[in-house]
């Protein structure tokens, strides 16, 4: 079920509308986790099944975890609950991956037949859910958390449907203290929450949608065909036609995925969730470790504590340990994206940024506080090279085929300063190109503005109503024609 | 608080139907809402415009590849004083044709090119479902059940409501692109690889739902188009019928039989309204000149509609 899709309305204010109606916790618990099963089986129908799985596996072995009083049975129990995960994730997402790779190894060396491939579904969500869960176990492993007590209220941690398909990643540690909340003495006891949908939630949450709504359907889906034109087949094109695209790349995927987190962060907001944010203005990063503190934010920081740390921690004063473990880290985030060699390059290059500036910044420790860097001129030059990498970078998770890929790396940065195509391209496309535009404009302002959904959301009910159809009147009127896929519903 | 949320609640649902009216009119009645005389297509205050013998060709944006340029200069050139404007809509059907009927009527025409296609009648063809059936794919269960209410409403949304509010904006902005292909711009399209566009074919709505034509007399699109066909010939304005091109892939997802009732519907209207049919929905399907399976390519090489179209007109005007 498509956020961007009338099916998603429909379902949202019915479940809506029986959670505010209907005030028993325990009814309303059950409601939302058989809500978000149905969601998920809307989209994916029979691979529901997988989420069922995962949510059984992890809270027994989680459960076991705890209990265990031996290190040795502890490990065992991780050992399962890890296994079991990402071996449905392995099969169901990277086996035709590993099996082709095999079969090209095979035509090298000779072998004379092909393993053929299973030609699987990919389960949607089923990256997120995993890694949702993985956290859970390992944080009881660490003895961080305590595990769910009852199945019910793991189920809902896992399967609440707001970022269940495309995140954020929610951590339990975050999400489980806010089911177990109390409401205010006042009022009761010691009952645990309902969920009370209040006013200024439902405010804020709406207005989150309805900006998601209008980065995916306005942004996203308009300039989307401009990247398609330029990297369907890149060959033959002008370095700043290129460089043209992967911005509008750049664009896309953020308005795309950011959407999604906003409409996902919405809806949950209005339920009284809180859910962390996503993103924080990444076109203003100012370093490419900066730009992983704004992007992604829900999976840099899952890598970052369950991947990089366990890997450098210990040898941190190394430098070969603290390269090598960024390099493995962002190598496996590129393939969490998909099964395919282009995200391995992406993750790579990610690799190479972050471990150069970590060496930059470990052999010049002082160099930021230079007064170059402290003027506003000096943060500007930051920002500019920092995305002029981060656009390279957006190629390689852009353009799957090789030779074209390579082609408009080496245009990206051999500039060619030829310039008759691209301007033939920016007046083809001038409506795409005023988009990008606008989108500069609303980013800058955001920026400055800090979080601008949640100003929105305290304006007169009179004013609101005007920014509500700000926002929907040009998501109307310049509507693609269908609901377009989010990108990272292939992931 | 409960009180402010239905407050709340109800503003999102009178932003979101107030924005519903704003963009149902804006798509349903673009053609006229800018201006009734069409604005830069027919200036009444020029008596030489005023006076020009007017060829109209409306249809669906299948018949936007007939290059009105074009045959206005080999009209020129054999001393025929017509011009011909090019005024295809996209995804015109004769409901929506019906509502800018006037429009056509109120700047006078000699002649009206209707070209009309077996897509302009087509429903969908929803598969009886097994119990496992629905199961298995719950948004076609929900699809299924709200269809027949939900038809009429898709109907009213054009296929890119992108594409129209631009085109609506540039005309307000500069007027018409093109002075004799008004509604839809008329640049050059790439004529595609003929195997890629079957392929492509496949990955579409109309491949993945079965479709059927409704050419029965309690068609909606059936009585509409007679309500259109009444209306001309009140006005004496001679009308000439061709059907839409398609690509081979497209004329094969359909019965013989259902394009032979397709046919039949057009003869029996012809003879009620005493009109001429040219059949060319197979004409060109397999040759090499298509965009997709439903749009000529706009191309020197892929002129041989607008050739043919020309000659259908040269016959008219003669007779």
């Amino acid at each position: 079920m498509l956020f961007n899709s009338i099916d998603f309305l429909i379902f949202f204010f019915i479940v809506l509308g029986i959670i505010a109606i209907w005030k028993y916790r325990r009814f309303q618990h059950i409601f939302i986790i058989i809500s978000s099963f149905f969601f998920l089986y809307y989209t994916d129908n029979y691979l529901v099944v997988l989420l069922l799985l995962t949510i059984l596996l992890h809270f027994y072995t989680g459960r076991e975890i705890f209990k265990s009083v031996s290190k040795k049975r502890k490990k065992i129990f991780l050992t399962i609950g890890l296994a079991g995960s990402l071996g449905l994730l392995g099969f169901f997402k990277y086996s035709d991956f590993a099996i082709a790779q095999f079969n090209i190894l095979g035509n090298v060396i000779d072998l004379s037949s092909e393993i053929p491939l299973l030609n699987l579904a990919l389960p949607i969500g089923i990256s997120f859910y995993t890694f949702q869960s993985l956290s859970y176990i390992i944080d009881i492993y660490r003895g961080s958390l305590t595990p769910s007590k009852t199945l019910r209220e793991y189920a809902f941690f896992v399967a609440f449907f707001p970022p269940l398909v495309a995140g954020p990643i929610l951590r339990a540690s975050q999400f489980l203290p806010q089911l177990r909340e109390k409401i205010e003495q006042s009022h009761t006891t010691a009952r645990l929450r309902q969920i009370v949908i209040q006013s200024s939630n439902l405010k804020f949450g709406l207005t989150l949608m309805a900006l998601g709504f209008f980065k995916k359907m306005f942004f996203a889906d308009n300039i989307g065909p401009l990247v398609s034109n330029i990297f369907s087949n890149p060959i033959g094109m002008e370095s700043f036609t290129i460089m043209l695209g992967a911005v509008a790349f750049g664009i896309q995927i953020y308005c795309d995925f950011s959407g999604y987190s906003d409409i996902a962060i919405g809806a949950a907001a209005i339920f009284g969730f809180k859910i962390p944010l996503n993103f924080n203005k990444p076109f203003f990063a100012t370093s490419p470790t900066n730009f992983w503190k704004r992007w992604h934010i829900s999976l840099s920081t899952w890598v970052r504590d369950y991947l990089y740390f366990p890997l450098a921690f210990k040898h941190r004063k190394s430098d070969v340990v603290v390269y090598s473990s960024l390099m493995i880290s962002m190598v496996l985030m590129g393939l969490w994206h998909g099964a395919s060699w282009n995200f391995l390059i992406w993750g790579g290059i990610h690799g190479i940024f972050l471990a150069t500036h970590t060496i930059l910044r470990r052999r010049y420790p002082r160099i930021t506080l230079h007064p170059f860097f402290q003027k506003n001129i000096g943060k500007l030059f930051s920002i500019v090279i920092t995305q002029y990498l981060m656009f390279f970078t957006f190629i390689a998770f852009r353009v799957k085929d090789f030779d074209h890929m390579l082609y408009s790396m080496n245009k990206y940065i051999f500039i060619d300063f030829a310039t008759a195509k691209t301007i033939e391209i920016i007046r083809e496309n001038e409506f795409a190109i005023s988009l990008m535009i606008l989108f500069a404009a609303l980013h800058f302002i955001s920026f400055k503005q800090g979080n601008l959904a949640e100003k929105i959301s305290k304006f007169k009910l009179r004013f609101w109503v005007l920014f509500l159809a700000t926002i929907f009147l040009p998501i109307a009127l310049f509507y693609v024609g269908s609901a377009q896929e989010f990108i990272y519903f292939e992931f | 608080m409960i009180l402010l949320n239905y407050k709340i609640m109800m503003i999102v649902f009178s932003v979101i139907i107030v924005v519903g009216i704003i963009f149902s009119v804006s798509m349903d009645q673009y053609i006229q809402i800018y201006d009734p005389d069409w604005y830069g297509l027919l200036s009444y205050d020029n008596d030489k415009v005023k006076d020009e013998k007017k060829i109209f060709i409306i249809g669906s944006s299948s018949v936007y590849a007939i290059n009105a340029t074009y045959i206005n200069e080999q009209l020129a050139l054999n001393e025929k004083n017509y011009q011909v404007y090019n005024l295809a809509d996209m995804s015109d059907t004769p409901r929506k044709r019906f509502a800018s009927i006037q429009n056509i009527i109120s700047n006078e025409p000699e002649i009206v090119v209707y070209g009309l296609g077996i897509l302009e009648f087509m429903i969908p063809l929803y598969p009886s479902y097994t119990t496992t059936d629905f199961i298995l794919n719950p948004d076609q269960f929900i699809s299924y059940q709200f269809n027949d209410m939900m038809e009429p409403i898709r109907e009213q949304i054009p296929v890119s409501p992108k594409d129209r509010t631009l085109m609506l904006a540039k005309y307000i902005i500069r007027g018409p692109d093109q002075h004799y292909h008004p509604f839809i711009n008329f640049t050059e399209t790439p004529i595609n690889d003929f195997e890629k566009i079957k392929e492509e074919w496949q990955t579409t709505s109309y491949a993945k739902v079965g479709r059927h034509l409704d050419v029965s007399d309690s068609s909606i699109q059936v009585n509409q188009l007679k309500k259109i066909l009444m209306e001309l010939q009140k006005n004496d304005i001679k009308i000439i019928i061709i059907t839409n091109p398609y690509h081979r892939v497209l004329i094969d997802s359909f019965d013989d039989s259902e394009i032979s009732n397709f046919e039949t519907m057009l003869k029996n209207n012809a003879n009620e309204f005493n009109f001429d049919t040219y059949l060319f929905q197979d004409k060109y399907a397999d040759l090499n000149i298509w965009r997709e399976a439903l749009h000529i390519a706009i191309q020197p090489e892929a002129k041989i509609f607008s050739d043919d179209v020309l000659q259908i007109i040269l016959k008219e005007i003669e007779e």
